[in-house]
């Protein structure tokens, strides 16, 4: 299966679309559980054919132009931590929104907000976005962290907005325009 | 979602709108003033298009992912407006919607009035927990609708939306189902 080819690199990562070759490792860093506990609507458990079927759906949406995936690779080892994404590109109004997670053993190390301030610099220029916003449940603070290091301001709270895990969770919304990304 | 709505107030009945009701609605929205205020809401429209689009309400409808009431005004029996169901998600139960009314009806509560009792029937339809609604920066008469009927501010877009070659915020507005007083 083809895949847009392209790639980005930081200091210590590579960004570069997964492939449904990528399934088994995605799976391993899944497993535990603990990125569907913060993210609603991310299955678990989540089987490998689910997964590899996942990912090919997402390369054909990313073909399309409607979303853009990527995958976090450590630039070293070349192994895949998490992934970062652009869920809803939304082009009347020039923005889009995106999402991201990493395996367990590979947070708290500043890779999320490293990737995520090069994958923005491209979808800005790429998709011709004005603004990008990004939400969490409340209490995923390592995510509010990222938003908050990228120089995203909260713009919301969505009260009881999310039903997740047994529970109706507010969603807490960012929000970052290109001109104060360009600022940083 | 049965389509055959019809919920009463004390000045109002909304129900569904109907093809014959195209040029109503041609003329309601002639002023462009509804279309300065909503964005992405076509000008001028033609009949023939305002049918079509009436057409598309009617099928979402029944297939039940909106939810479209005209607003009719009792004592004359005539169309003054719609309130519309628009995003319905069922997995977290909630729902966004949006209104617009003709301008020489405006100010005059019609809007509170079919909003509050759009959303009632809303909430119970289709068992929402919370229902929200938002419009551009500066649109005050919008926002005094949501807070009168109940809804809370819980936050504003910056440059959210672009509307006639400029970006403008979208404030936003939540209710939850036990904060519904009416």
């Amino acid at each position: 299966m083809s895949t847009l080819q392209f790639t980005l690199q930081t200091d210590r990562l590579v960004l570069k679309p997964c492939e449904t070759a990528d399934a088994e490792c995605m799976h391993e860093l899944l497993e535990d559980g603990s990125v569907a506990d913060v993210i609603p609507g991310l299955p678990h458990p989540y089987s490998l054919v689910e997964i590899r079927e996942c990912i090919a759906k997402d390369i054909e949406l990313d073909l399309n132009g409607e979303t853009s995936h990527l995958g976090i690779f450590q630039k070293e080892t070349n192994q895949l931590m998490g992934l970062l994404m652009l869920v809803r590109i939304v082009k009347d109004h020039h923005y889009a929104e995106v999402g991201y997670w990493l395996g367990s053993d590979y947070r708290g190390k500043g890779y999320m907000t490293e990737a995520v301030k090069a994958a923005f610099k491209h979808w800005f220029d790429q998709f011709d976005l004005n603004r990008i916003v990004a939400h969490h449940i409340d209490g995923n603070k390592a995510s509010s962290n990222v938003m908050q290091k990228l120089g995203m301001a909260k713009e919301g709270e969505f009260v009881q907005h999310i039903w997740h895990q047994g529970q109706y969770r507010n969603a807490v919304w960012y929000g970052l325009l290109k001109k104060d990304f360009y600022a940083d | 979602m049965p389509t055959n709505t019809r919920l009463e107030t004390p000045r109002l009945i909304l129900r569904r709108y109907e093809l014959s009701e195209a040029q109503r609605m041609c003329d309601l929205l002639a002023d462009g003033t509804v279309a300065a205020l909503v964005p992405g809401w076509p000008e001028n429209m033609t009949p023939e298009q305002m049918q079509a689009m009436i057409k598309e309400d009617h099928e979402q409808d029944e297939k039940g992912v909106a939810s479209h009431l005209g607003i009719e005004l009792k004592k004359t029996g005539e169309l003054i407006g719609v309130a519309k169901l628009v995003h319905v998600v069922p997995e977290h139960k909630h729902g966004g919607f949006g209104y617009w009314i003709g301008t020489e009806y405006r100010s005059k509560g019609y809007m509170t009035e079919a909003v509050k009792a759009a959303v009632k029937h809303w909430f119970e339809t289709f068992d929402f927990v919370r229902m929200i609604a938002h419009h551009m920066q500066g649109n005050d008469a919008s926002g005094k609708v949501l807070l009168n009927a109940g809804f809370k501010e819980e936050g504003t877009f910056r440059k959210h939306v672009a509307h006639r070659g400029k970006y403008v915020d979208a404030i936003f507005y939540g209710i939850l189902r036990e904060e519904l007083k009416y």
